[in-house]
């Protein structure tokens, strides 16, 4: 692994609010994530913390309010300056796990085989990484997923937007993404999940969205 | 350029893998033109005068195979969301969607059309003018589905959908596809006329249906 100079990166979003299929899920929603900093997203089932990642992530508008990710290149647009990995895993079965992961960094990442196999290594994939997808358990099925996270460059993508990061993973598989997590804010990056878990992650920030809620609800 | 290859290359291998379906439309295809003559009976002149009938309509019903699955497998999976993070625009992901689906349904169908044109009748020069004008003809019927599939990209069962909202566009491909056929064996006008009228269809709804598909994906969220 070689040392990437710190990016000086924030997310910030102002006044953010959220609605879907005609009921809100959250308003007036201000935070701030910095350089190496990391956020746990966590309150009741439905209270929007995917929605919250997909618009971070530019997949999903916000009904009003704004998100920033900068600088540098604050020109790109959001999808491009983060990686989400979603609660469903975008594996394809009939492929073998290097051809998919191949496959991502040819249409979406860039970059060349030693970050491959450093991504692989990382969630300890080697052994796995000619089985095809269709035959993985939900764990390993996860853990391809995760890898994703580390083929793209913390320069280009300095967002990681996690929703429910350690579902299905064993506790060795939960320490390999502590540990990657970690990596990445040393080198300026920054961490946003969504979880139910307790995660024994460093400096970790907690929003809860459903006292947010809350006290917005009282007069 | 290397995004929209490898998005073309992985798509024709899940296409080709076991599952995959490349050859279901193919095998369709020969279903309709082998049902047609049991039905018809054993009348092998009107066999031949309706023959590019037969072909196209077979194509294009075979065509909507595997539409469905166009982009619904990746939105299910949560692959779309992927591709959606790529520094392609989207209209090119469309595209090369598009480009691997007609490599594995419609570029067969038209190269299998002078083997199945044999099994109703067809005289050499049809013969021709059929993979011909299937060869310009199919990309149409992609393109015109894909806008379907994209707008039914969220729904399950979107298939039936699908074969809806995209048979009443395909009239015209049809109509030009199969004159041009019958151009080529005899009758009035030449078959550079409709031939070149399908190029044209083919031309056209390239733009539409890329940019249609891709506005449909952007609402599908």
């Amino acid at each position: 692994m070689h040392a990437d100079p710190p990016t000086p990166c924030q997310l910030i979003t102002v006044d953010l609010s959220c609605r879907r299929n005609e009921r809100t899920l959250f308003a007036g929603l201000s935070f701030r994530v910095g350089a190496g900093e990391a956020l746990a997203l966590t309150g009741p089932n439905g209270v929007g913390k995917t929605s919250l990642l997909r618009i971070l992530a530019g997949l999903l508008r916000p009904e009003s309010g704004t998100v920033a990710i900068g600088p540098p290149d604050a020109d790109l647009d959001l999808g491009h300056r983060s990686v989400l990995v979603s609660s469903r895993d975008p594996l394809k079965g009939a492929l073998s796990v290097r051809e998919l992961l191949t496959g991502w960094q040819a249409i979406v990442f860039g970059g060349g085989e030693e970050i491959l196999d450093a991504a692989l290594q990382a969630f300890d994939l080697m052994p796995l990484a000619n089985v095809p997808c269709a035959y993985l358990s939900s764990g390993q099925r996860r853990r391809v997923s995760l890898a994703r996270l580390l083929l793209a460059s913390p320069q280009r993508c300095p967002v990681w937007l996690l929703d429910e990061p350690t579902n299905a993973l064993d506790s060795g598989a939960r320490k390999k993404l502590a540990a990657a997590v970690a990596l990445h804010r040393a080198r300026g990056g920054l961490v946003i999940a969504a979880t139910h878990d307790p995660l024994d992650w460093p400096d970790l920030a907690t929003l809860d969205l459903g006292a947010h809620n809350a006290a917005r609800a009282r007069p | 350029m290397s995004a929209f290859l490898a998005l073309v290359k992985r798509d024709l291998a899940l296409a080709l893998r076991i599952g995959g379906g490349a050859s279901f439309a193919l095998v369709f295809f020969l279903m309709i033109v082998t049902l047609t003559p049991f039905a018809i009976g054993p009348d092998l002149n009107l066999l031949a005068r309706i023959a590019p009938a037969i072909l196209w309509i077979g194509a294009v019903l075979a065509t909507l195979i595997g539409l469905d699955r166009l982009f619904q497998a990746d939105a299910e999976d949560g692959t779309l969301d992927l591709i959606k993070a790529s520094a392609l625009p989207l209209e090119a992901v469309v595209l090369a969607k598009c480009l691997a689906h007609w490599l594995t349904t419609g570029l067969p169908l038209a190269l299998a059309a002078p083997l199945f044109g044999l099994l109703l009748a067809m005289e050499p020069a049809g013969m021709a003018a059929a993979s011909a004008s299937l060869l310009v003809g199919t990309p149409a019927l992609t393109f015109i589905g894909a806008v379907g599939a994209a707008l039914t990209a969220g729904i399950r069962r979107g298939g039936v959908l699908i074969a809806i909202m995209a048979l009443p566009l395909m009239i015209p491909v049809l109509i030009f596809g199969v004159a041009a056929c019958n151009a080529a064996v005899g009758g009035t006008i030449a078959f550079a006329t409709p031939f070149a009228i399908l190029c044209a269809l083919t031309l056209i709804f390239a733009v539409v249906g890329v940019i249609g598909a891709a506005a449909g994906l952007r609402q599908s969220d």
